[in-house]
């Protein structure tokens, strides 16, 4: 089942001689359930494309279907709700509110869902994550590993079509690494969760089921693994 | 220029706003400071020039210092200048008036410097130049039959004046000897056979009492002393190098002859006394008593602004310190990077706030002299306030740099490491963050976060709750004073009574009188008038307030009051104010017999009589041609009178408070009480002036303006209100720039977890309802605070405006609404302007945006 389709994205910033193309021109679908890698350089316009999948952004032209639902033509209001229910973002640097401890981090687009949260789904997904012990921390008394794990719980907890990681390791020596990539892949098979890591890292890109490779904005290699 | 010096000025650059309002906050409080100074400098220099223009320039007069001796004072080196003055003699006035007890002319003579500087008022014509002219006084024409005009010959016969006793000479000092009941003059006018033929060639305004006493029996006119002419015995007049001494000098040089010999001298005291010289304590002191406490409330308060500036502004660079560390800075030179920030903004506010002081005390002192200087007969100029600038500026620098020092301390210490990793400068600590439960529930996730946040950045939030907090506390208590203040010099001062003149005709006859009010009511520029008629009754002893009496220390009396009969028109609507219906207001009378006396260190307020309203009264009929004091009551005409009302502090034309009175329709005087007569006249005119003048020319006609005291009442509370809410506007606007500040700057800082809450999935409407309700808790926090604060101070000004009025104390409602309208306002609207430039932002950009 398709969950995802791009058709013809287009991203430009700037104009005339400073023109550059972030999105050239980019089409491509994702299963429900697949775990993607999209790799590149550096400025090839990677993270453009997540942002633009992920409904933060908006795009020069072209459109962008999540579970059939063509996203581009809601309304500001409307796509940020239907960001915290169908898309989970993880960001390199965690961003996560300083002021809420790991709960309610976690649980911040339920509440602003006005969703009530089922205790033992949110027990469970802390014990998954192991950070049991430490719900009641706030970000700055967590490691940076802890601290992208609750970044990824916060991004699982309304059960979203897509989960985009935007270089989820990027901040993290290789244990931590080790460790949220082994939690994405359990996520992707444990709540059948379709995930979409932008990274830079091989060793990630080949725990995917599809890697895709961009440079300047475009796709130059769609590739499945094994 | 090295790097340092370079970043420092792109930083101030690019944060144009902060830079901006950080210029502002540090201009108003250096403006504010200089002002306060500035103005005080002005109104003592104003006070002090008034000073000199009546009593001189001098500051101590030596007495009848013989020619050898002068050498002492005016060679004395503690001595600036000095000049000489003597009296010629005495003459009598030519055509005195009879029974005048100013009977005499005293010459005076001047040498030239002091004709140019002892305070000689020249109405018209000019100072005199040689020994044949000399100068006369306005109110000369008042005590003569003569007329005196500039150009006419004055022919004197000089004299001396002797005691009864004939063997001690008067001076100037000596008032008129007179026998015990003043009626015969009993000292003695000697010839001493000098005549003098003098040219009037000026007339001056009267001399200072120093010159010529209150009481002195004598005109003093001037004339011009020549060099040789100096005799044996002068008066010196002097100023000293160094005025603070002034009373230690003098009283040395007096005694330079020994104890018993010192000289007779005299200072002159209002001019030390606006030259901040005094004996005792006085209001000299008291006035810099009073600019110093306002000061120091303006020192506190832009010591906030400022400070909170420098720690926003360390706040928002803390990872460049960080970076700059990391690549090798020493703290000393980011310190000196923080210091010269502060040195750049200071440079270019110290002297905008100067000149914008400048600017508000001379509009201020036009302002003054414009409103009352003629009133108060006096010049209010603007003087370039030196000490005030140099002040304001000491005390800016000293502002700047304390404020300043901390943060760079702050700065320079910051470690590399934890500069570029963490975000966040304020450590977050669980338990310091914690909410209610309910806090969520109600207010949702959106409430929790901006409940959260409020206790997250409690310091900075602490400055600017605190410059909330003294703007209220300051707007409640100098309103209060206004309107203790007002509410006090009310009761003595006349405001919207519907007249400005009264007249009264001194006429016998009600007929006559009655002509020469219709005469007036003619006159052009009368809006509208009402005559009063009115009678004398007498109210039996029995109704007399017997507390009062035995508070006074007497016993009941009878008491004869007047019932006065105000025209229809006045007396419906007074009723309607008592509330009593027409028909029944033609029955009876109203009584007005409030009494306020003082009691146990207060005033305190008392009826009259014991007359309950409703009450029919027996009374007795006065003939009006000649108070029957002998007559006893019993044989009075007896009548009954139903007291309708007591008279509270409702007001009706020509009954000031406090006056005891029956006041009935014309219809019920006339028929009551058939010997009534004709009283006063009340005009309201436009040109009151004009009115005047015409009464003026009209026989037998007395009168009374009111409009100067009512436009002099006006005049002054104008500039106290002028001042008063000037005060209050500059402190609220250091207020606001510092919520300004603070605010703007949390949303920067915040800006990065904005975007992250909207990246999540957080509506526009979501996320400004979470603005709003943290502008709310915000609000909320400042009032709590600072209304209890400002009810406080504005109690104790109740208290000690209390101890000499009795008046009940009144919660300010209208002034606290104002508080709470103002402070949300200014919340809202800051958070408004931050809202809409976080909203303006790109969610992708803010969140990889490292540098905020």
């Amino acid at each position: 089942m398709e969950i995802l389709r791009v058709e013809n994205l287009n991203k430009i910033y700037g104009k005339g001689e400073n023109e550059v193309r972030a999105v050239d021109n980019v089409s491509f679908q994702v299963e429900k359930g697949e775990f993607v890698a999209i790799i590149g350089s550096s400025g090839s316009g990677k993270s453009t494309l997540l942002h633009l999948i992920g409904g933060v952004d908006r795009p020069t032209s072209g459109k962008v279907y999540i579970d059939g639902k063509d996203i581009y033509q809601l309304s500001n209001d409307n796509l940020a709700i239907f960001r915290r229910r169908q898309i989970g973002l993880i960001y390199q640097f965690y961003n996560l509110i300083p002021i809420l401890n790991v709960e309610e981090n976690i649980t911040l687009p339920c509440d602003l869902d006005e969703q009530k949260v089922n205790p033992e789904k949110l027990q469970d997904l802390l014990k998954t994550l192991g950070l049991e012990k430490r719900k009641k921390h706030l970000p700055n008394e967590l490691s940076g590993g802890q601290q992208q794990r609750v970044s990824i719980g916060r991004a699982i907890i309304n059960s979203p079509a897509i989960m985009l990681a935007d270089e989820p390791t990027g901040n993290l020596d290789s244990k931590a690494s080790e460790e949220i990539i082994s939690l994405l892949k359990l996520s992707n098979k444990k709540y059948k969760q379709t995930v979409i890591v932008i990274t830079h890292d091989e060793k990630i890109a080949l725990e995917a089921d599809r890697i895709i490779t961009i440079e300047d904005g475009k796709i130059i290699k769609d590739e499945r693994n094994g | 220029m090295n790097v340092l010096k370079k970043l420092t000025i792109r930083n101030l650059k690019l944060n144009k706003k902060r830079t901006i309002t950080t210029i502002i906050g540090i201009m108003l409080s250096t403006a504010l400071i200089c002002a306060t100074f500035g103005l005080g400098t002005s109104f003592q220099q104003s006070l002090l020039q008034d000073a000199i223009k009546s009593s001189g320039d001098y500051h101590a007069t030596f007495y009848n210092i013989p020619k050898e001796e002068q050498k002492y004072i005016t060679e004395n080196r503690q001595i600036d200048s000095y000049y000489i003055t003597q009296d010629l003699g005495y003459a009598e006035i030519e055509k005195k008036l009879p029974d005048s007890y100013n009977r005499y002319w005293l010459i005076k003579q001047y040498d030239e410097k002091a004709l140019t500087n002892n305070g000689i008022q020249l109405v018209e014509g000019r100072l005199p130049e040689n020994e044949n002219e000399i100068l006369i006084q306005d109110r000369a024409t008042d005590y003569s039959n003569q007329e005196y005009r500039i150009g006419d010959m004055m022919h004197l016969k000089i004299g001396e004046r002797y005691s009864s006793t004939g063997e001690e000479k008067l001076g100037a000092m000596n008032p008129l000897e007179t026998t015990e009941d003043g009626e015969q003059v009993l000292e003695k006018f000697v010839l001493t056979g000098e005549e003098k033929e003098y040219k009037i060639v000026g007339i001056m305004k009267r001399p200072s009492s120093e010159i010529e006493p209150y009481y002195a029996p004598f005109l003093v006119c001037i004339t011009y002393l020549p060099e040789n002419k100096i005799t044996e015995n002068v008066d010196i007049s002097v100023k000293y190098k160094d005025v603070t001494k002034a009373y230690e000098i003098t009283e040395e040089i007096s005694k330079q002859n020994g104890e018993e010999n010192s000289y007779e001298y005299i200072t002159n005291g209002d001019v030390l006394r606006w030259s901040g010289v005094s004996k005792r304590t006085n209001i000299a002191t008291t006035l810099y008593v009073v600019v110093g406490i306002i000061v120091v409330i303006i020192i506190f308060s832009s010591v906030f602004v400022i400070r909170n500036s420098f720690r926003i502004m360390i706040t928002e660079k803390y990872r460049q310190y960080g970076m700059l560390a990391s690549i090798g800075a020493t703290s000393k030179q980011i310190k000196r990077n923080v210091l010269q920030e502060a040195f750049y903004l200071g440079v270019i506010a110290i002297p905008l706030g100067i000149l914008g002081s400048l600017l508000a005390v001379f509009i201020l002192v036009l302002l003054v002299q414009n409103l009352i200087g003629e009133y108060a007969n006096m010049e209010f100029t603007f003087y370039f306030p030196w000490m005030a600038i140099l002040i304001g500026t000491v005390l800016s620098i000293v502002t700047i740099y304390l404020s300043s020092i901390i943060p760079a301390r702050k700065a320079a210490k910051i470690s590399p490491i934890e500069a570029i990793r963490s975000n966040t400068e304020i450590k977050i600590k669980r338990k310091k963050i914690q909410a209610p439960k309910w806090i969520k529930k109600l207010f949702k996730i959106g409430g929790l976060i901006s409940y959260k946040n409020l206790k997250r950045s409690k310091k900075q939030y602490r400055t600017t709750v605190i410059s909330i907090v003294v703007s209220i506390a300051i707007f409640l208590a100098l309103t209060s004073i206004i309107q203790y203040a007002f509410g006090f010099t009310d009761i003595y001062y006349y405001e919207n009574i519907g007249y400005n003149i009264v007249v009264r005709s001194e006429e016998e006859e009600n007929e006559k009188n009655l002509q020469q009010y219709n005469e007036i009511s003619k006159m052009d520029g009368i809006e509208q008038y009402s005559i009063q008629k009115m009678a004398y009754i007498t109210i039996g002893k029995e109704y007399d307030n017997k507390e009062l009496a035995q508070y006074y220390g007497g016993s009941q009396l009878d008491r004869t009051i007047p019932i006065i009969a105000i025209e229809d028109k006045y007396y419906n609507e007074l009723v309607q104010k008592l509330g009593i219906s027409k028909e029944e207001a033609k029955t009876g009378a109203i009584l007005a017999d409030n009494v306020s006396y003082y009691k146990d260190n207060k005033y305190a307020t008392a009826n009259q009589f014991t007359i309950k309203e409703g009450e029919t009264i027996k009374c007795y009929q006065e003939n009006l041609a000649e108070i029957e004091e002998e007559t006893p009551i019993e044989n009075k005409k007896q009548m009954e009178i139903k007291i309708l009302k007591r008279l509270g502090e409702e007001q009706t034309i020509g009954i000031g408070r406090g006056t005891h009175c029956l006041i009935v329709t014309e219809e019920f005087l006339q028929n009551y009480m058939p010997n009534y007569r004709i009283s006063n006249m009340y005009i309201q005119a436009e040109e009151p002036e004009e009115i005047c003048k015409m009464l003026d020319n009209m026989e037998n006609i007395e009168y009374t303006n009111y409009d100067e005291s009512m436009k002099q009442t006006k005049a002054i509370r104008t500039v106290i209100y002028i001042f008063v809410y000037g005060f209050i506007a500059v402190i609220t606007l250091i207020g606001v720039t510092n919520i300004f500040n603070t605010i703007t700057t949390n949303m920067l800082l915040r800006s990065k977890e904005f975007a992250m809450l909207k990246s999540v999935g957080m509506t526009g409407k979501e996320f400004n309802n979470m603005i709003r309700l943290e502008s709310i808790f915000y609000g909320l926090k400042s009032l709590i605070i600072g209304l209890p604060i400002g009810l406080l101070l504005s109690y104790a000004l109740y208290k000690a405006f209390g101890t000499s009025m009795e008046i009940t104390y009144q919660i300010p409602w209208t002034s606290i609404g104002i508080a709470v309208l103002f402070v949300f306002i200014i919340v809202f609207i800051t958070m408004k302007y931050s809202l809409n430039k976080i909203n303006k932002q790109n969610i992708i950009e803010t969140i990889r945006n490292d540098n905020i």
